[in-house]
């Protein structure tokens, strides 16, 4: 990376904490409010926009967005490497929603809709997908999530303490205003908290662990002085969604955790179930669905004859959808709120069916393929990051088993050697140094799991997994949030999302268990025209797997198989959730009274059959080779060795593949 | 909202769950038809 690609890298990140931060709208007595205003409003409409010539109708966040577009634009040329675009796995049903708002928009006002309302009904929308677009460019790396991890901390933690600041300084002028806080926080400050959360689980760097607890209480304070039941619902949504998560990926801590603080949370409902202070706040969002008080009473009224009145205009226009720019019919009266929100005709509160409404089926379809997409591929993304604790006490276990013989332990040897995957820190090393350092590599467990007494041994601290959840837990959190808080019209909670469907787009390649194919190409090609180059980029295909053959060279391969098969060897089986059948205090075939095989002593008070030990010098196949040779077979690389062990039974395994043996996600 | 959010709860659910060889991203695509079809016919579970 060079730096200009650094500098217009680190102006994007800007941008996105700039937003994250500064409200759309506040009340009149908090100047902060009023600057921040400027940011999200039209420059038309800013006090000197009166003079202006034309009609701006472009706001300050997406001039500075268009510029960083137009950087990329105008500098990629000349910067192939830095700034090509990476589409994702979600661009197809991206612009297909896309194309179905063009339609609904074009619809509209061929039948005498508003053009401006039209924009400004789509503009999150655009938002949305433009920023998913700048994902591709300028996240492409797992340190740059890592930045973008610190950047939603830091601005949900700001804008966290700005609100408090405001409860307290402007308590008398802000009492009983609605606006007194902008809607969309409930669901930046939700984020916020869920990533915060997941940083715990999932691993994060120390400083960044550190920040997240001292932000987290903060955000939980703000998030009750805002009152908004939208916000506990959103948040709630969240914490399910990520102990979902937590008990794939993260077992034996979900199994620690979850229960107990489950038993806690019911035994705090029953206390706060009628309470109304701060603390009763998240037990009110819930307490209200069943017995609303009469603030909630009217809220949930009106919702739910607005409600009505959506469906009943869906049925009038069921496939094609009113069309944006168009105003919906009261078919039952509501309270009016038309004086102080122009949209009150054309934009509900349930945002979700308003898809439906003014796109049509097809419209909405496209909308739910998108977020459906979203969460498919970003949890087989994520997958691929599971402890693996539990192949280790199975591989462990059969290998110390009556029947382990010298054949399960080259079984081992192609395991072990999938099971390396590159870690971030392997690539370093490899760029660098030429040679990798035992504890490099990309073993893929947790930074609490593996330790050699003295420090961490993990390949690298880093938060990619925990923003990758998070990422996913804010699409039911959005969906759950604008299905009665206007939460598909603001630009604002639209740049996050779009911004997490734009890492979830490209998680596998973030994760590093695809490779960006393309960019190693040219990068080894640079000294070619741009023209042949980009003829044989495009017959390559898009993504490959990282294996450790295209990392290592055959002695590290060799040096990593030792090491991984001595730490599977000396691993000490640990309290697991699930039974494992063939206990590790089990006698070995030595002890059993058996002939030992001749063992050959491979680290200090280590041993290894010598069948195993010459296995290892002999040359590995090349997994790539082997996969294509075992594809035309109709086997796979990896298939044998996982039948043999979950056929076994061994380990409390359920036979399926370990993460380390699949096949990476196709693009 | 049930149905919707059982949607995205099936989503996650397979994406976690499932082999990974399995291509399943169509499944994703049908499901979401079938429920847009579902709520064209009773459309007051929408």
């Amino acid at each position: 990376m060079n730096r200009t690609y650094n500098r217009t890298y680190t102006f994007f990140l800007w941008i996105i904490g700039a937003a994250l931060i500064f409200e759309a709208e506040g009340p009149i007595v908090d100047p902060w409010a009023q600057l921040a205003w400027y940011y999200h409003a039209d420059i038309s409409s800013w006090d000197f926009g009166k003079y202006l010539p034309v009609h701006i109708v472009v706001s300050l966040v997406e001039v500075l967005l268009i510029i960083t577009a137009l950087m990329w634009w105008k500098r990629e040329r000349r910067l192939k490497e830095a700034y090509r675009f990476i589409p994702g796995t979600l661009i197809v049903p991206l612009l297909a929603f896309g194309g179905m708002l063009v339609f609904g928009v074009l619809y509209g006002i061929s039948g005498g809709g508003n053009f401006t309302f039209a924009l400004w009904e789509v503009r999150g929308f655009l938002m949305m997908i433009g920023v998913y677009l700048l994902t591709g460019i300028f996240i492409r790396q797992e340190k740059h999530l890592n930045h973008l991890v610190w950047v939603i901390l830091i601005a949900g933690t700001g804008l966290a303490v700005e609100n408090l600041l405001r409860s307290v300084i402007y308590a008398k002028a802000i009492e009983g205003d609605d606006l007194a806080f902008d809607h969309i926080d409930s669901i930046i400050l939700a984020f916020a908290f869920v990533l915060a959360v997941n940083l715990f689980a999932f691993g994060g760097t120390r400083a960044q662990k550190r920040f997240a607890a001292i932000a987290m209480p903060v955000i939980l304070i703000a998030t009750e002085v805002m009152k908004r039941r939208a916000a506990f619902v959103a948040l709630a949504i969240g914490i399910v969604v990520l102990t979902i998560f937590l008990l794939r990926l993260r077992p034996r801590v979900f199994w620690k955790v979850v229960p107990p603080l489950a038993i806690l949370f019911g035994i705090y409902l029953v206390i706060f179930w009628r309470d109304s202070s701060a603390i009763g706040q998240p037990a009110r969002a819930i307490s209200s669905q069943f017995t609303p008080d009469p603030r909630d009473y009217f809220s949930n009224l009106y919702r739910l004859i607005e409600h009505q009145d959506i469906i009943l205009n869906i049925l009038t226009a069921p496939i094609t959808g009113l069309g944006f720019g168009q105003q919906f019919r009261f078919y039952i009266p509501v309270a009016d709120v038309g004086s102080n929100w122009p949209f009150w005709h054309y934009t509900t509160h349930n945002e979700v069916l308003w898809v439906w409404m003014k796109d049509g089926a097809i419209g909405f379809l496209t909308f739910l393929w998108l977020l459906g997409r979203g969460v498919y591929d970003g949890a087989r993304a994520v997958e691929t990051q599971r402890e693996e604790w539990a192949f280790v006490a199975r591989l462990r276990s059969r290998l110390g088993s009556r029947k382990a013989s010298e054949s399960l332990w080259k079984e081992a040897i192609p395991l072990a050697t999938v099971m390396l995957r590159p870690s971030a820190a392997a690539k370093t090393y490899a760029a660098h140094k030429r040679s990798l350092p035992p504890d490099a590599y990309g073993l893929n467990v947790p930074g609490w799991e593996r330790t050699d007494k003295v420090r961490s041994v993990t390949a690298q601290r880093s938060a990619a997994v925990a923003l990758l959840v998070s990422a996913i837990c804010l699409i039911p959190m959005q969906l759950t949030f604008s299905y009665v808080d206007l939460g598909l019209t603001s630009e604002r909670d639209m740049l996050l999302f779009g911004l997490m469907l734009g890492i979830i787009g490209r998680g596998a390649l973030l994760l590093g268990t695809q490779q960006d194919t393309p960019r190693a190409a040219t990068s080894r090609e640079t000294q070619q025209p741009a023209k042949s180059r980009s003829r044989q980029t495009t017959k390559r295909p898009r993504y490959q797997e990282l294996t450790p053959a295209q990392l290592l060279s055959p002695e590290e391969r060799h040096e990593a198989v030792r090491h991984v098969v001595r730490t599977t060897a000396s691993f000490q089986a640990r309290t697991t959730s699930r039974p494992l059948p063939s206990s590790p205090s089990r006698p070995l075939p030595e002890e059993a009274g058996q002939t030992p095989a001749p063992r050959r002593p491979i680290s200090e008070g280590a041993t290894a059959p010598v069948s195993v030990l010459d296995a290892m010098t002999a040359p590995l196949p090349d997994p790539l080779q082997t996969r294509e040779q075992t594809s035309r077979s109709g086997a796979s690389f990896e298939q044998p060795a996982a039948d043999a062990v979950g056929a076994s039974g061994s380990g409390g395994g359920d036979g399926e593949l370990m993460p380390w043996q699949k096949a990476p996600h196709g693009l | 909202m049930k149905f919707m959010l059982a949607f995205l709860a099936l989503c996650i659910v397979v994406g976690l769950w499932t082999p990974p060889k399995l291509k399943l991203a169509s499944l994703i695509a049908g499901t979401a038809v079938l429920l847009v079809l579902f709520f064209l016919v009773v459309p007051r579970y929408l």
